[in-house]
């Protein structure tokens, strides 16, 4: 299919920017750094590691997904390299999704790379007995030896909140993907950076507008309306969730609200990446 | 032979501070199986009009169909291939990569595609070069690798945009050589090219296009053809020589012998009648011929003297003056 | 260019996608709010502390928006925690206070933060006015953390070893016992929550819960063991523990129960008692042949049942304890509690001086008025029936360069001097004397404080709490005045002449009963609860 093949195209080129790759350098710099920083109990060590590293796989993950997205389409435009993809028979969406495709396939391998270090780095610090009033058990259980079992289940348990909070942040920055590549058809990139940041960091404070979507008035109504075209980027923060998972855990279905949230962040982008088909298939080149 | 590309009222309009016509009412028809040559100096509408026909720019009035289809239509570009000017290509990619990535967009199963991948690269010399990555290639590779990308699908036509720009002269000869053999396959080659000589060498007919319209257009004999025979002879009496130069308008004595020029085909029978008459001898009569440059430059020029190639930035104030 | 049936089909997937979005996102937001529930801080108590300096984020656009973008919320936390902890190490005390309860203000799922920043309010500044911080400190993190036993753990063991208040200790060691964990794969808290929740109801007075507690401690023990929770080595660790603290309950309320009858001079019920701490001991000691305890033990079960049979009582008539003391100033802003208690060696005696209204006060809950309260208190040794103990308002106890008037404002006009002695607090051979509800204690009645809401209960009989307790009213002129002055009594010499006690007699023999006769040799019987100990 030519939206996959001119995928693999774009996620081969894309890999070759420069600036990604100072980008991932940085993150694995930065990652490297919060290891240096000074721990106490094992939990605390935990809590402040993936905080610190999610955050900057969330950081270094938007930076790497607007740069990748707001050049997808102006760089064949400037090289011309889209006069002789558009000459064959491929069909104006299959051009623009495998070009979306392909950047959401390089963020993806990006942070992918970079939770990857993070999930070694976890599972080699489970290897830290448990603290708090488990201190006195820990003692006890140190004179009995290392309990494989225990460091299987916890390092395990800390890998699938690595996954779980790194599909939360995927998909969070497929929405931006999709923004900037839809943006990208109207601006140039140096405008979309800004115009898709903003969007992203303004999408963050939609709780502050969560009192009046609640209300059933006519105001009340209007932007619940506008809220559904809006992406809802304030939904994707669940770090709490990852962090201290045993603490929100009352009430809260950790797996069931990430992979509906992530399925929000995949419909929305579609919707948005339809609003470029319609405007890309009428763009001159 | 039917016909590979129909234009009727072809119009394309760009808004740069203020309207700019870029094509105006183009009216063009280009046989199958030709070489058609598509001239015009810079900003006359020449790439405006291949992009309209390609689809990748839409036009404002007017219609074109491409070998049946509607221009830019899905079906049309399966048949069809473009080589752009200048090309550029994914320069990571080897050039074999490149042509699979292009195999692959046209549904060519694997293993034709790997074979006609090798055949092409063969055909435009490039096969020692196949593992290259093409950031590795110079700008006559380029445009090889460039032409082998467009026969990937083994169009029915071909648009070339400058194919042989950059090249040498030995290349030249290649890809004029390669462009009749296309059309000896029957394919129909339309070729938009600055390099007259290697028109006037190759194509059947030509277009001349001027501020988005067409100004001239024929075969390459007809437009080159003056229909002036130069006459040579000698022995003539210098009444004969009067009556003559009456006809041609002037008379030229050269190396003993007289030499008229006859603009049409009916003094030319005259003045030979004349000269059989007067029992001269008829050395020679030969058609004379311009160059495709001179037909150019003078159907460019026509406007005026002094007049400048028109481009799209002159035009408002051509217009305006 | 698409035909127009291809954008309508556009157009119709556009709308599809945004209609799919939008009912997802109704879905995800009654889950976001849960979320955002889960993780809001509970601060019922304005987050001040005794200094009185407000939290500076506390409802501020920083607390709870700018933490809440991009989810820096636990990365802020963290790193300013790690921040907090660069001012621990460089001694630099002050600003750990202040941001311990920014850190929770801004991620109160930090549980680390609040159990060491409640710690070094209890325990660390020495300021006996951060305590009653600390615990509310610990009880706000305890209900943002409810899910979990940590923080109930240390709050129970904030009033178990610095409040010394046990019904709310016991309280917070069952809530805590039954939370989860924040270990993957551990649902149950670790086994010393509940070894500590059953010391508790001990030292609360209740042995009848404590050793159901420990009967469960140790069937739980079992089986966590053959769940597999724990590797095999360390269950194993914890069912001895559990089994050798449920023998210790037993044989301990053996022992109170005997010194009970030996002070009512029932000598048979005294020797029935004792001879079942034998069998207790050698049940045991047949399972655990080499313990040293266990052999202890069983040799002093068998003296006092060789006394007993000997008839040879205790004399346990009932103790007058007086406690008299002087308070003196002996110098600026030093005031000196001296006196006497006659009680045994090793007893210790709570000497107290607070403002007069410091008790209405913290009834009324924490405020920044706090900061202008004194308190300072401690448990001082007995020797020869004598106690001494000097607070040194001007200077800082914790020797950490800060302004003594901070530590103690001496604001108020009128502080009480107070001196107490509490039983249940005493080392156990003491409380054996006394009473271990100071059942054997009697006092004159103004000194005397009766309280059943700390009645002890053992095998179903309640055991009001009998303390004895003196305390004064002295001026602020009498502390921050120049020179020395005797303060109270007022027309007394500085040293009071003690008043002379005899300590009880190890061995009776000044009183001689009836000896018993030799009881047959018992038959086998199996344990009943009676006998104090059960498997």
């Amino acid at each position: 299919m030519n939206t996959w093949v001119i995928a693999r195209t774009t996620f081969g080129d894309s890999l070759r920017r420069r600036v990604l790759l100072i980008f991932l350098l940085l993150a694995f710099v930065m990652l490297t750094l919060a290891l240096l920083l000074n721990y106490f109990t094992a939990r605390e060590q935990s809590t402040i590691f993936k905080s610190t590293q999610l955050v900057i796989i969330l950081i270094f993950g938007a930076l790497i997904s607007i740069t990748t997205a707001v050049y997808l389409v102006p760089n064949e435009i400037d090289r011309r390299t889209i006069y002789s993809v558009l000459a064959k028979p491929v069909q104006r969406w299959e051009f623009l999704l495998g070009k979306f495709l392909g950047g959401a396939l390089t963020v993806g391998f990006m942070i992918g790379l970079m939770s990857l270090a993070l999930m070694l780095v976890l599972s080699i610090l489970a290897l830290k007995p448990p603290s708090g009033a488990a201190d006195v058990q820990q003692l006890q259980e140190a004179s009995a030896g290392v309990n494989v079992k225990d460091w299987l289940t916890r390092s395990s348990a800390e890998i699938m909140l690595v996954i779980r909070a790194v599909l939360v942040i995927y998909f969070q920055l497929v929405v931006v993907t999709a923004i900037a590549t839809t943006l990208s058809l109207y601006l140039a990139p140096t405008v979309n950076f800004g115009v898709t940041a903003i969007i992203w960091i303004l999408g963050q404070f939609q709780d502050a507008l969560s009192g009046v979507i609640e209300d059933r008035t006519p105001l009340g109504f209007a932007v619940r309306g506008v809220s559904y075209v809006v992406p809802h980027f304030h939904d994707f923060n669940i770090m709490g969730s990852i962090i201290h998972p045993a603490q929100i855990a009352k009430d809260f279905d950790h797996w069931g609200y990430a992979l509906g949230v992530c399925s929000y962040g995949l419909f929305w982008s579609l919707g948005v990446l339809m609003i470029g088909v319609l405007v890309f298939d009428r763009k001159e080149v | 032979m039917g016909v590979a590309i129909k234009a009727e009222g072809l119009t394309k309009r760009f808004y740069q501070r203020g309207e700019v016509v870029a094509v105006d009412q183009l009216d063009l028809e280009v046989m199958e199986g030709e070489i058609f040559g598509f001239l015009g100096p810079n900003g006359a509408g020449k790439t405006t009009t291949i992009k309209m026909l390609l689809g990748l720019i839409f036009p404002d009035a007017g219609r074109a169909e491409v070998l049946g289809f509607p221009a830019g239509a899905q079906e049309m570009r399966r048949v069809v291939s473009y080589l752009p000017e200048n090309p550029y290509f994914y320069d990571y990619l080897t050039g074999g990569e490149l042509l699979d990535f292009y195999g692959r967009l046209f549904g060519l199963p694997s293993a034709e595609r790997k074979k006609r991948v090798d055949q092409l690269l063969d055909l435009v010399g490039l096969r020692n070069d196949k593992a290259k990555q093409l950031k590795q290639y110079s700008k006559g590779m380029m445009q090889r690798v460039g032409i082998a990308q467009a026969l990937i699908n083994d169009p029915k036509m071909l648009i070339f945009d400058e194919p042989t720009s950059g090249l040498d002269p030995v290349a030249h000869i290649e890809i004029r050589n390669l462009i009749e053999s296309l059309r000896d396959q029957g394919k129909t080659v339309f070729l938009s090219s600055h390099q007259l000589s290697d028109v006037e060498l190759v194509c059947d007919r030509i277009c001349i296009l001027n501020f988005g319209k067409m100004v001239k257009a024929g075969s390459v004999g007809e437009l080159t053809s003056q229909g002036r025979t130069e006459i040579t002879a000698k022995g003539l009496s210098s009444d004969t020589r009067e009556k003559l130069a009456k006809l041609a308008g002037s008379v030229v004595e050269r190396e003993g012998a007289v030499v008229v020029t006859v603009t049409d085909e009916a003094s030319l029978n005259t003045a030979v009648d004349m000269i059989r008459a007067a029992s001269g001898v008829l050395i020679s009569a030969i058609p004379l011929r311009r160059s495709l440059e001179e037909v150019f430059v003078e159907t460019i020029g026509l406007a005026g003297p002094g007049r400048r190639i028109g481009t799209m930035n002159t035009l408002t104030q051509d217009r305006t003056a | 260019m698409m035909s127009a049936a291809e954008r309508t089909r556009a157009w119709i997937m556009l709308a599809l996608f945004f209609l799919v979005s939008a009912g997802l996102s109704e879905g995800v937001r009654s889950g976001h709010k849960v979320y955002v529930e889960a993780s809001r801080p509970v601060q019922s108590v304005d987050p001040r502390d005794a200094t009185g300096d407000r939290s500076a984020l506390k409802g501020t656009a920083f607390q709870t928006l700018i933490p809440s973008l991009l989810g820096v919320r636990e990365v802020l936390a963290s790193l300013m925690w790690v921040r907090a902890d660069d001012y621990f190490h460089r001694g630099e005390y002050r600003p750990i206070i202040q941001m311990v309860k920014q850190i929770t203000a801004i991620d109160p799922n930090q549980i680390d933060v609040y159990a060491t920043g409640a710690w070094h309010m209890a325990y660390n500044f020495m300021d006996k006015r951060l305590i009653a911080d600390g615990v509310k400190f610990l009880e706000e993190g305890s209900r943002n953390n409810d899910t979990v036993y940590d923080l109930y753990f240390e709050l129970g063991y904030m009033h178990y070893d610095k409040t010394k208040d046990f019904p709310k200790a016991v309280h917070a060691y069952q809530t805590a016992a039954e939370r989860g964990t924040t270990i993957p794969g551990r649902k149950a808290p670790p086994s010393y929550v509940r070894h500590q929740l059953a010391h508790a109801m001990e030292k609360m007075g209740d042995i009848d819960k404590s050793r159901a507690q420990w009967e469960r401690n140790i069937r739980l023990a079992q089986e966590l063991q053959s769940q597999g929770e724990q590797n095999f080595g360390a269950a194993g660790l914890n069912i001895d523990a559990a089994e050798n603290n449920f023998y210790m309950t037993d044989r301990r309320m053996n022992e109170r129960l005997a010194a009970g009858a030996e002070r009512s001079k029932n000598q048979a019920e005294a020797l029935r008692l004792w001879e079942a701490n034998v069998k207790l001991a050698q049940d045991l000691l047949k399972l655990h042949p080499r313990h040293g305890n266990y052999t202890k033990d069983l040799q002093k079960a068998e003296a006092e049942v060789a006394r007993l049979r000997a008839g040879r009582l205790r004399p346990m008539d009932p103790a007058d304890i007086r406690i008299v003391f002087n308070v003196a100033r002996v110098g600026p802003k030093k005031i000196e509690v001296a006196g006497t208690c006659n009680v045994l060696d090793l007893s210790r005696v709570h000497v107290r001086i607070q403002d007069k209204d410091y008790e209405e006060r913290i009834k009324k809950g924490f405020d920044f008025k706090m900061r202008y309260c004194t308190l300072e208190y401690d448990n001082v040794s007995v020797k020869q029936g004598q106690f001494r103990k000097t607070f040194e308002l001007d200077k800082d106890p914790a020797d950490m360069e800060r302004d003594p008037a901070d530590i103690y404002p001496l604001k108020a006009s009128e502080y009480e001097v107070s001196v107490s002695y509490n039983p249940r607090l005493q080392a156990v051979f003491i409380q054996d004397s006394y009473g271990w509800s100071g059942e054997g204690i009697t006092t004159e009645k103004s000194a005397l404080v009766e309280d059943d809401t700390r009645a002890g209960i053992l095998r179903g009989k309640r055991f009001p709490l009998r303390m004895v307790s003196k305390s004064i009213t002295i001026t602020k002129d009498d502390i921050v005045g120049n020179g020395k002055k005797q303060i109270y009594p007022v027309g007394r010499s500085v040293a009071p002449k003690p008043i002379p006690f005899t300590p009880p007699p190890a061995d009776p023999q000044a009183t001689p009963i009836k000896p018993l006769p030799v009881p047959p040799p018992s038959a086998p019987a199996g344990h009943s609860a009676n006998d104090g100990h059960g498997h």
